[in-house]
């Protein structure tokens, strides 16, 4: 068991090469760049130079600091977070089409957001309204999930992880009827409230609600990255690398939590947001090769850029009224996720 | 030559095809799908002949009352025969169609009443119905009501004259604020009390961004209760959704009200629309 501290390293950035280095850098300066074009971009015009000499007036200096700024953190903090569960989800699953909707979680998260919406003013009392409810009850149906996926896999050990996934599947199934069936008692403005956060947005985002959120993303992701050394061990087979001296369930344990709290934060806060946490691992993988510490610290800046880029779009594309960002995301990602299929088939 | 007439009288049809409001054969079972009918119907004291009616019928509250045939837009033909009616008062959105052509196929009378949200509209579907139950509709022996579409008319054509832009927040959350566009009861209602419909280059109810209500810059905002009830109340909706920005907002133009009553371009629907209409009338002199 001594051996199981070279893979249990806080020094991940070892097992990344000098071409990988390179490429991370570069992701870093595309996050830069989309974060400011998303920040200097909308429909209220604010003027760079403006910005620049700090003369904004007080109004472009509200809509910068309150409406613009959050939104694209959040809109960062969302798209770090799906891209290194995807990444670490398909490393724990041993299996590319693993994606942070697998395990159930977001759509947990969904069921207890359909739930505020549309038995929220029934069933809870008047006095807890406010920003919170609905992210609180989304991140409460994730974690039943994730306490459901504990139990049922007794401690996500033993039984193997295509049982986790087969159970994830499942419990997804379970949570869509729960899902039909409140959109069926829902009234015509709850239908299409439902419908849009469905679709995903980071239309809600203010500064009192992504406070928690950067917490618990960040947090989960720098818990994240040191484990990955251990997931390129795990590729080996589970056996292999219980031999190798890897505490698989722990492992388990910690990657399906961590990626569990990121992905159901996100939900919570931005709705269904499809394809990114399938799709962006892929590309970094393609470009810069395959090892997890390289993969995930990729997958979540890669992640960021690129749902800063898709917010961007949905804010501008249609403006006065907004594009859900999941479409878009789903959009680009989806006819990309057919031409890797059919490419890997070759 | 013959068939291109057949076509063309066809056509003058379809323009000319109103809803049929001559009285019905028997009006002892009444099944009705539509909040605004039901509403009506309350209005006309002619509620007793009714035996069931939709979900979206739920003011006034004895409404709640009756047995449910269902969402207007997805009724179920056997579930409308069972309760053995012997009219059927819809919605124009009644549906969904093969279901109608059902129902029409029954010797049951059914009757689709036409959507016309204004003022003019929300007459002629009561006197419509008035006529359909056999009952003659004389406003002007209902006083209060006459006097409130009067005095309506007076003020939103003072109003119209003064340029006054309206926006209608429907729901938010978790999303940008949903509001009306172009072709919705939100616009419609804000015609009526004679102001302009800020969002006016999309169609329907859509997301729209904070930045963009901002800068449209409505002199006044519409919220349904619904919506502010979701963060407690108006002013914390206000704050949390960043409409506070807003020049409205600044200027106390930000009101609330039960979205039913204002969208549903029932009876009730003139009192609302005299309540805000005279609310902007005083704040834009």
């Amino acid at each position: 068991m001594k051996n199981s501290n070279n893979f249990n390293s806080f020094q991940f950035t070892r097992f990344i090469n000098f071409k990988q280095k390179f490429v991370l850098l570069s992701f870093l300066v595309l996050l830069f760049f989309s974060f400011i074009l998303s920040l200097g971009i909308g429909s209220f015009r604010i003027p760079i130079i403006n910005l620049i000499n700090f003369e904004l007036s007080d109004l472009e200096f509200k809509v910068l600091s309150e409406i613009r700024t959050p939104r694209v953190l959040l809109a960062c903090l969302v798209g770090a977070s799906l891209g290194i569960s995807g990444a670490s989800l398909q490393g724990l699953f041993r299996n590319p089409l693993a994606d942070p909707g697998l395990i159930g979680v977001s759509a947990g998260a969904a069921l207890g957001a359909s739930f505020v919406i549309v038995l929220g003013t029934k069933f809870i009392p008047e006095f807890l309204f406010g920003v919170f409810i609905l992210p609180i009850s989304a991140i409460s149906g994730a974690s039943l999930v994730i306490f459901f996926l504990y139990a049922f896999t007794s401690g996500f050990g033993t039984k193997g992880t295509t049982y986790m996934l087969l159970i994830g599947i499942a419990i997804n199934a379970l949570a869509s009827v729960i899902i039909g069936i409140l959109t069926y008692l829902s009234t015509d403005s709850q239908l299409r409230g439902l419908t849009f956060w469905m679709m995903g947005s980071f239309g809600a985002s203010n500064w009192l609600l992504i406070s928690p959120a950067i917490i618990l993303i960040l947090s989960s992701i720098l818990l994240m990255l040191p484990i990955s050394r251990k997931i390129d061990v795990l590729q080996l087979g589970e056996s292999e690398a219980l031999r190798l001296g890897v505490d698989v369930q722990n492992l388990k344990l910690k990657v399906v939590l961590f990626s569990a709290t990121c992905v159901g934060t996100s939900v919570a806060l931005s709705g269904m947001i499809g394809f990114v946490g399938l799709v962006v691992p892929h590309l970094v993988r393609l470009i810069g090769g395959v090892n997890h510490s390289f993969l995930l610290a990729g997958s979540a800046i890669l992640g960021a850029a690129l749902m800063t880029f898709a917010d961007l779009l949905s804010r501008i594309l249609i403006q006065p009224a907004e594009l859900p960002v999941g479409l878009l995301t789903s959009a680009i990602g989806a006819p990309f996720f057919l031409w890797l299929i059919i490419k890997i088939k070759r | 030559m013959i068939k291109f007439f057949i076509f063309f009288s066809f056509l003058l049809l379809n323009k000319l095809s109103f809803a049929d409001c001559s009285k019905a054969r028997d009006t002892s079972r009444i099944v009705v799908a539509g909040g605004s009918i039901t509403e009506i119907l309350f209005f006309l004291n002619e509620s007793q002949n009714i035996v069931a009616v939709d979900t979206t019928s739920n003011y006034p509250k004895d409404a709640k009352n009756y047995p449910s045939i269902g969402y207007v837009r997805a009724l179920s033909t056997e579930g409308v025969l069972s309760l053995n009616p012997t009219l059927i008062i819809g919605e124009n959105d009644m549906g969904p169609r093969n279901v109608l052509e059902q129902l029409k196929k029954t010797k049951i009378e059914l009757r689709v009443l036409d959507e016309k949200n204004s003022i003019k509209g929300i007459k002629e579907k009561i006197s419509c119905i008035g006529n359909i139950i056999g009952k003659n509709v004389n406003f002007t022996k209902n006083i209060s009501f006459e006097k409130s579409i009067s005095k309506l008319k007076i003020i939103s054509k003072a109003n119209s004259k003064k340029n006054i832009k309206g926006l209608v927040i429907l729901m938010m959350q978790g999303t940008s604020p949903v509001v009306a566009g172009k072709n919705t009861s939100g616009e419609d209602f804000l015609k009526m009390i004679g102001s302009e419909n800020t969002m006016n280059s999309f169609e329907g109810w859509k997301p729209a961004g904070k930045e963009s209500i901002l800068l449209s810059n409505p002199n006044f905002i519409l919220v349904t209760q619904r919506a502010t009830k979701n963060y407690g109340s108006l002013n914390s909706f206000l704050k949390e959704s960043g409409i506070e920005m807003t020049e409205a907002a600044r200027t106390q133009s930000v009101f609330s009200l039960d979205g039913m009553s204002f969208l549903g371009f029932g009876p009730r629907t003139i009192n609302s629309g005299l309540e805000i209409s005279n609310k902007i009338y005083e704040k834009f002199k």
